[in-house]
């Protein structure tokens, strides 16, 4: 009995020792990978901002529009986005313990996202581009048709890089995203928009999709 | 917090708990740990040899217990249970020999009490010695369990059961269950812990048997057994170095097949055993903490392999959409696309903490049995195969809750596939 006794007892210090090393290492590791990812975010940031930077400036004291040159960088930003997008994606689906950082930093992104979206549209006008940018509305709630879309969207966007999509989370608590979603009348998720002028919603089959994403002026590859 | 996560952490604390106490148990009796008390006295043995079915291994088996060193009276009593593969002219070539008595039945398949208990009547030594027939004894296996007999309260003894050349992966990750399992029950010893007298080479009183009754028609008739001497107040102990061979499954099937019988047979005996919860180590501790890490288990397969597995085949469902084109996908892959895949978050970490306790009660009973220890087998065994055991426990406990306990049940589980 006694035995008995001082087994549990070391057995009960050292399991909680233990134990506890796991979450402190834990938190630690979520902490390193908010930080990883918030780096990411961080470049993205200046990417951005340098960005728009180069383009005030060339508007403002040059007279001529190095095209070829931003539309090259919109690509290199979208790229950038898109990795960053998934890394967000992949651990919030992987959430440990600190949920509230993940929002603000998805929020922060989203923005991101957005200024990212803007100069690019403008590129795309200014220049001619014959990129074709897409403004996917999605939210928290939304399952299988979002999944669906973004499937969809994912295999097109692989078929040709001319296609650049932006997934914005329409429910997020975020003036920016109110004034988004009343611009272009969202009501229905999923939707899309197509290079800042045509809503699409209601698109569940392929060629429906292809449709949509066809009547852009830029031909893609695959219409 | 999600609810499935708190159940995950639930379950590592408890497995993390169950381990390290018997680590604890270990270090702190590591002297006695090697220890079998050296026989003064050799009643007499009665070998019970079940066969049905078993051609491969019976000539093997009955020629380990005719050649097993004892010095005292032995007999070899084989009871042959209607094979019909062969096993019955293997059994017959060892009928004339004189250790030997033959018992041939007619008909068979009512479940492996039947031919044990006909052997029992039939046995005339004090102590009884049951071989399953897919596995055999080693020479000195009765010389090193004999002397805990001595002790009038041992009504039991198990011994070591090793795997047998082991070959396929399955087969080399339960040889690290086997030896793993060998350091938990001398473990158990020490606080009267050990409750099953496993078929191959399990020893028992004939004395205990006549007062308290034959093996029973129970799916796990050795665990009952086993249970029945520690509900009636004796000692059941188990020997590290009288050693035995067995032959494991060697796929998933053979082995699904097995487990599912172990497992339901546990939860079985685990309620018809009520009496005993809450007396004891066994009945506060081992007991229900086993009980409660199998569904739990589930759980942590779920969180930590179904879903993510469940996710991945979602995403490959998709590729339908799309007429299963996925050229595009593939040209487009990069590596960071699987990192999703290992699930690494903050909660597994802390379940990696159980990898650092195992390790080193793996290695712990790999030189207690003096067996080489292959980092491959270490390997399966901590990182697959407690997935296969958990999927297992998922199906024994469906089995469990919809089966109707009949006496003529439990032979259909004892027939190998």
């Amino acid at each position: 009995m006694k035995q008995g006794i001082k087994v549990h007892a070391i057995t009960l210090v050292i399991t909680t020792a233990v134990f506890l090393l796991g979450v402190f290492l834990g938190m630690n590791f979520e902490q390193g990978k908010t930080s990883y990812v918030e780096s990411h975010y961080d470049d993205l940031k200046r990417m951005v901002s340098n960005t728009e930077l180069e383009f005030y400036f060339i508007q403002t004291l040059q007279s001529h529009m190095p095209c070829d040159y931003f539309v090259e960088e919109s690509y290199d930003l979208t790229l950038e986005a898109d990795r960053l997008a998934k890394k967000l994606d992949d651990y919030e689906s992987n959430q440990g313990f600190n949920d509230p950082d993940w929002l603000s930093l998805k929020k922060d992104y989203t923005i991101s996202l957005i200024k990212n979206w803007i100069f690019v549209e403008k590129i795309r006008r200014e220049c001619s581009a014959n990129y074709t940018t897409i403004l996917y509305f999605y939210d928290s709630g939304c399952r299988s048709a979002c999944e669906d879309l973004s499937f969809y969207l994912s295999y097109f966007k692989n078929r040709d890089k001319k296609l650049m999509v932006y997934a914005l989370q329409s429910d997020l608590d975020m003036q920016i995203m109110e004034l988004i979603n009343g611009a272009y009348n969202v009501t229905e998720i999923p939707s899309i928009v197509v290079n800042g002028h045509d809503k699409f919603t209601n698109l569940s089959t392929r060629s429906e999709i292809e449709s949509a994403l066809c009547s852009s002026e830029n031909a893609l590859d695959f219409c | 917090m999600n609810p499935l996560l708190l159940v995950n952490m639930v379950f590592t604390y408890s497995l993390l708990y169950f381990l390290v106490f018997w680590m604890v148990t270990y270090i702190l009796n590591r002297d006695e740990m090697l220890k079998d008390p050296a026989p003064k006295e050799f009643p007499s043995l009665s070998i019970i040899i079940p066969v049905r079915n078993e051609v491969s291994t019976i000539r093997k088996c009955i020629q380990s217990a005719v050649d097993l060193e004892y010095h005292g009276d032995k007999e070899v009593i084989v009871v042959d249970d209607a094979s019909t593969d062969g096993s019955s002219e293997v059994c017959q070539e060892f009928a004339d020999k004189e250790l030997i008595k033959l018992i041939t039945r007619d008909e068979g398949g009512q479940g492996k009490h039947v031919p044990l208990n006909i052997g029992v009547r039939e046995a005339e030594g004090e102590l009884i010695s049951t071989m399953d027939s897919d596995s055999w004894y080693d020479e000195k296996t009765m010389m090193n369990c004999v002397g805990y007999f001595e002790d009038p309260e041992v009504m039991g003894v198990r011994t070591s059961i090793k795997v047998a050349k082991p070959k396929t992966f399955l087969q080399l990750a339960q040889k690290v269950e086997y030896i793993f399992g060998l350091f938990l029950a001398k473990t158990f010893n020490f606080f009267n812990s050990v409750y099953v007298l496993p078929g191959p080479g399990g020893v028992i009183r004939k004395s205990f048997i006549d007062e308290h009754g034959e093996f029973r028609n129970n799916i796990t008739e050795d665990m009952e057994m086993g249970l029945r001497i520690q509900k009636h107040g004796y000692k059941l102990m188990s020997s590290i170095n009288a050693v035995t061979y067995t032959v494991t499954p060697r796929g998933f099937r053979s082995l699904f097949r097995q487990r599912l019988r172990w497992l339901t047979g546990f939860i079985e005996n685990f309620f018809g055993y009520r009496e005993l919860w809450g007396k004891g180590v066994l009945g506060t501790f081992l007991f229900p903490m086993t009980f409660w890490l199998m569904p739990s288990s589930i759980i942590f397969v779920w969180a930590s392999f179904l879903k993510p597995g469940i996710d991945l085949f979602r995403s490959l469902q998709r590729l339908h959409l799309v007429n299963y084109d996925f050229l595009p996908f593939l040209l487009n892959i990069r590596l960071a696309d699987f990192f999703p895949l290992l699930h690494i978050n903050s909660t597994s970490l802390v379940t990696l903490m159980l990898a650092p306790i195992s390790l080193f009660m793996i290695t712990v009973s790999y030189r207690m049995v003096k067996e080489k220890n292959s980092g491959l087998e270490t390997f399966l065994f901590m990182f697959l195969y407690p997935y296969v055991l958990a999927i297992i426990s998922i199906a024994s406990f469906c089995l469990s809750a919809r089966r109707r306990v009949t006496k003529n049940d439990s032979h259909k589980l004892w027939v190998k596939a």
